[in-house]
């Protein structure tokens, strides 16, 4: 969508139109939801910081600017308020840690591949923050690194630099899941 | 990395930020790859192996859906249509003026103020003939035949 129509979206959804406001919400909260889930590794918090993005993006509609995509703009929203949450619950999520699934090993391959998504989740909920929202943004919801680091304010050369240590900590971690099942 | 050529380093660099595909490379980066990727280098292979090998895990990651009911919940708090200005007063005058025209109301008002003029200049027989006047005045400025109702009245008794 070209910065002229979606400015003129806006500038309907602002003005009350139900369509256009059906229209944001269709097309950009899912992927903003999945950006909150990932980061809080939570369905409500999520949920809550999606609503939340929402109800700014609704008061800020009247005075919209085309200087952003309203997609790089909500996600930018969404991702700082995932970092606020996260500085607010850091002393508890640090005293309790989430429990882990220890994969242990059984024949049945649907079970295994169960237990490698979960052994995945758990390696990316245990990066650290930047690193996350960085793999969530480019490897899993497949956005260009310049949108990328426009989201997360960083640039490009720092995405990259936080895309290749979370993947590098992916492989250290993974590596033993995988190569007890290429043993196999 | 905007350079025609990638040396190895760059490319193991790329492969090992975005992974083996260079569909998830930048932009700029994506018309070296190939030619790149083609020349034999071990260093080059093993990130690549290493990286598909991630790549594939992630791309069987399950999505994040939504929950029953956000979209909805969000559009409730969306801005509401406008609501038309004047309220009471607008309705009022839009039954008083219908179409902006200014002639039935008019019309009622002269016809009721000379009624008025005409009853209140008659002049008064008795106390009882004063009142029938009066009110004969008004059933007149109002548009009522009081002489039909009169008939009807007599007829009655």
């Amino acid at each position: 969508m070209s910065y002229v129509s979606e400015a003129s979206e806006i500038a309907r959804a602002a003005s009350g139109d139900r369509s256009a406001q059906a229209a944001l919400v269709h097309r950009h909260m899912p992927r903003a939801y999945a950006l909150a889930r990932r980061m809080l590794r939570d369905d409500a918090e999520a949920e809550d910081v999606t609503q939340e993005a929402f109800l700014r993006a609704w008061k800020a509609m009247p005075d919209w600017q085309p200087r952003a995509r309203f997609s790089t703009w909500l996600h930018r929203v969404v991702l700082n308020l995932c970092y606020d949450r996260l500085r607010k619950h850091r002393e508890t999520l640090m005293a309790e840690p989430p429990e882990r699934v220890d994969p242990a090993p059984k024949p049945d391959e649907a079970v295994e591949q169960t237990q490698r998504m979960a052994h995945l989740s758990a390696a990316i909920d245990a990066l650290p923050e930047r690193q996350r929202a960085a793999l969530s943004l480019c490897a899993l919801d497949g956005r260009s690194n310049i949108e990328a680091a426009e989201i997360m304010e960083v640039s490009v050369e720092a995405l990259e630099s936080l895309l290749a240590r979370a993947r590098r900590t992916l492989k250290t971690k993974l590596k033993p899941v995988r190569e007890t099942s290429d043993d196999r | 990395m905007t350079d025609k050529t990638l040396s190895e380093e760059e490319l193991v660099a790329l492969i090992g930020a975005y992974g083996a595909d260079p569909e998830a490379w930048p932009e700029a980066t994506r018309a070296a790859a190939g030619a790149a990727l083609a020349l034999p280098s071990p260093a080059v292979s093993e990130a690549l192996a290493e990286a598909r090998a991630l790549d594939a895990l992630l791309a069987d990651l399950p999505e994040f859906r939504p929950p029953a009911g956000l979209a909805k919940r969000i559009l409730a708090d969306a801005p509401s249509p406008p609501r038309a200005a004047g309220g009471v007063w607008r309705r009022l005058k839009e039954r008083a003026l219908p179409g902006g025209q200014l002639w039935p109301a008019g019309a009622a008002l002269a016809s009721l103020v000379m009624g008025l003029l005409i009853g209140l200049n008659l002049p008064a027989t008795s106390a009882g003939e004063a009142d029938e006047d009066a009110e004969a005045a008004i059933y007149a400025a109002l548009g009522v035949d009081t002489f039909g109702v009169s008939l009807d009245e007599e007829l009655l008794r």
